[in-house]
């Protein structure tokens, strides 16, 4: 039997592109790990995160883990956001897409909804200069853009300083989110000062998210319950599965799911897919016209290496350095913490000396209660007792700055595929990932340009926390857009160059990555890319 | 989100490590430093748990700390102390934090844990936190090394 058109992932880019494919009247398949948490998602009861600490007698099982997996006291780093809730996320990952590296930490899923079940939600419109750099054109993006943002919906302000880079020419959005006091306190520091932040580069407001504030499609608002990193309550998060869940109810899909895409081969009349399933380990095959990838980027990699790549090859790779700093705003030392607030990121500080977006850096500023005390004990150089208390009393102060910085890329960053017999499929993906000494001069320069600007906003930095590579989990240009058809490329409509009927909807793309986050742009590119397969 | 610290498992503890009574009293000694209170029994089993599956096993000079520390209470916090800074990760930490984790995850003791939420809180818990703290680490810090050297 062929099928029309499989899609491989059901994450930001295939859960979109399936939509955008079954609304043009496609039949779809899509095809993916299909790991989903069917453990804690019942045992979570409604409420926000400070009445169910104080109430819920069961917490522990989801708060700690049942195989306590949420614990994380042998390990000094920081992977606190993938709570037991959310640790399906990586199930199997480590035994079915095993990496080498000496440096780079990536992380990938194959979970149903993919990646996007953890996505800080964070949306960002690119600015044209940005998208004609990473290969896309702007006006098909903008386009894509409003779609994307109409479906899943999206909170934010569309007029302050930040939504240059945040919304762009977007307006059409829902309120923001919140502002909780220390967050409020940040915006107001800002105001006053707004002439001197400008001209200094710096542009401050409110994050675009995608969470809703106003009720969408059966959607609930967001009830401000800090518990984003732990439940879905209402659906008020965009997650990738919602998309999944709602094309798979109306029988717009086909859904495959439990396989891990191997390869493929175009054949007279289409492509064959091959698959290992994840339970039993046994190799199979589908057949369909058209193939598009969207496994994200490490993923796609994988498939494409091994179906055309040459013994050896290796591809170029771009990822995000990700710098995170921990702040200590004094003013708010002690301060009430409100019951409501949002967990995710509610304002962003751009960083733009030269105002022309390329090359600017972004802070997203949280503040931390919802990922428990004890993550902050442990990291404090006192017995636990006094931190107890010493960390009881900080945590209303503590304003976390998550920094990114852009990649354009470099000769040295590249990625391949090793043999391994001892992998199910036969390879490792190895990949090299280091900053260049200028890289790493300007990267530390806007940090400090960063640190120096959250200073004057009244919140000081204590430390700066440079992630290893692959943490931030942005990546791209494994398969950058090019014209001219080359090797191990992608048309400007997504076309695996070399191919008739393969497709890439990820980043894999991306000839270059901004610093601000881009999964809205991943869900555009997305579109796009399926509006083209849908009319090839 | 960055890269996960997973729960990975160990090998087995000793039989002496394990044994549920000792491990109940370890739980209760841990609970009492930090609440002033004794364990429940649930809290107890499930520092049991956790104790025999991601906590690492005492190594001979962590198993004299502990000892110590669990025969002689008035040198808990200064060794807890001590090793906050010589070995934040160590077997002896492990065992307190898991027993944290598991009073921090529970109704009886959420306050101890959550910001204020009404109004601001006083700062005295906090300044004798970090003046005890400070003062414990002082002391804790030689008395674990002299410790380690006298058991070489």
């Amino acid at each position: 039997m062929t099928r029309d058109i499989i899609v491989v992932g059901s994450g930001a880019a295939g859960a979109i592109a399936a939509q955008t494919l079954a609304g043009a009247g496609r039949r779809v398949t899509v095809l993916d790990g299909g790991h989903r948490d069917t453990r804690y998602a019942p045992q979570i009861p409604d409420g926000d995160f400070t009445t169910i600490r104080r109430t819920d007698p069961r917490q522990h099982e989801y708060f700690l883990g049942a195989d306590h997996e949420g614990y994380g006291v042998a390990d000094t780093r920081v992977g606190s956001q993938l709570t037991p809730p959310r640790a399906f996320l990586v199930r199997d990952v480590e035994r079915f897409l095993p990496l080498r590296s000496d440096t780079f930490r990536p992380l990938e899923s194959l979970a149903y909804g993919g990646l996007g079940g953890g996505w800080g939600l964070g949306c960002n419109v690119y600015a044209d200069v940005e998208l004609d750099r990473m290969g896309l054109d702007p006006a098909t993006m903008l386009a894509a853009y409003r779609t994307v943002i109409d479906r899943i919906g999206v909170s934010g302000d569309p007029t302050d300083d930040a939504a240059p880079y945040s919304l762009g020419p977007i307006t059409d959005v829902q309120p923001p989110v919140f502002l909780e006091p220390s967050m409020a306190r940040i915006l107001r520091a800002y105001r006053r000062r707004r002439a001197e932040f400008r001209a200094r580069g710096i542009h401050l407001g409110r994050s675009a998210l995608a969470m809703l504030t106003r009720p969408k499609d059966g959607r609930d608002p967001t009830h401000d319950e800090d518990m984003m990193f732990w439940s879905d309550r209402g659906l008020s998060a965009y997650r990738s599965w919602i998309t999944m869940d709602d094309l798979r109810a109306r029988e717009a899909i086909d859904h495959v799911p439990g396989v891990l895409v191997t390869g493929f081969e175009e054949t007279e009349d289409g492509v064959r897919v091959d698959m290992i399933d994840l339970g039993d380990g046994e190799t199979r095959s589908l057949h369909a016209r058209r193939l598009v990838l969207a496994c994200g980027v490490l993923g796609t990699a994988r498939i494409v290496l091994r179906s055309l790549g040459r013994e050896d090859e290796r591809l170029p790779i771009l990822c995000n350095p990700y710098t995170y700093v921990p702040c200590l705003q004094p003013a708010r030392l002690g301060a009430a913490v409100p019951v409501h607030k949002t967990s995710a990121s509610p304002l962003m500080l751009n960083e733009d000396p030269g105002g022309g977006f390329l090359d600017a850096g972004v802070a997203s500023l949280f503040t931390y209660r919802s990922l428990l005390l004890f993550k902050l004990v442990k990291e404090a150089p006192l017995n636990v007792a006094d931190a107890r208390r010493v960390m009881q009393y900080l945590q209303s102060a503590f304003v976390i700055a998550g920094v990114h910085h852009p990649d354009s890329g470099h000769p040295s960053r590249t990625l391949g595929l090793e043999a391994d017999s001892g992998s199910p499929t036969g390879d490792v993906l190895s990949v090299d990932w280091s900053p260049t000494d200028d890289e790493e001069r300007a990267n530390a320069a806007r940090e400090r340009r960063i640190g120096a600007a959250l200073r004057r906003l009244g919140c000081v930095p204590l430390r700066y926390i440079r992630t290893p590579p692959g943490a931030s989990i942005h990546y791209g240009g494994t398969l950058p857009f090019d014209r001219r058809g080359g090797r191990m490329t992608l048309s400007p409509e997504g076309r695996l160059a070399g191919t008739r009927d393969v497709f890439v909807a990820d980043g894999s793309g991306l000839r270059y990555l901004p610093a601000r986050g881009p999964t809205l742009t991943l869900m555009a590119n997305a579109h796009r890319t399926a509006q083209h397969v849908a009319s090839a | 989100m960055s890269s996960p610290a997973g729960a990975a498992q160990r090998p087995s503890p000793p039989a002496h490590e394990a044994d549920p009574q000792r491990l109940a009293a370890e739980a209760d000694r841990i609970t009492r430093r930090l609440t002033g209170v004794p364990a429940t029994p649930e809290e107890r089993e499930r520092y049991a748990a956790a104790t025999a599956r991601i906590v690492a096993p005492l190594d001979d000079g962590s198993a004299r700390l502990w000892e110590l520390m669990m025969r002689r209470p008035r040198t808990f916090s200064f060794i807890d102390a001590g090793l906050a800074l010589l070995d934040p990760t160590g077997p002896v930490r492990q065992r307190l934090l898991v027993m944290l984790a598991i009073l921090e995850a529970s109704p009886t003791h959420a306050d101890l844990f959550l910001p204020q939420t009404e109004r601001r809180a006083a700062p005295w818990g906090f300044l004798a936190g970090a003046a005890g703290g400070a003062g414990r680490a002082a002391v804790g810090v030689p008395l674990v090394l002299i410790l380690r050297r006298c058991a070489r």
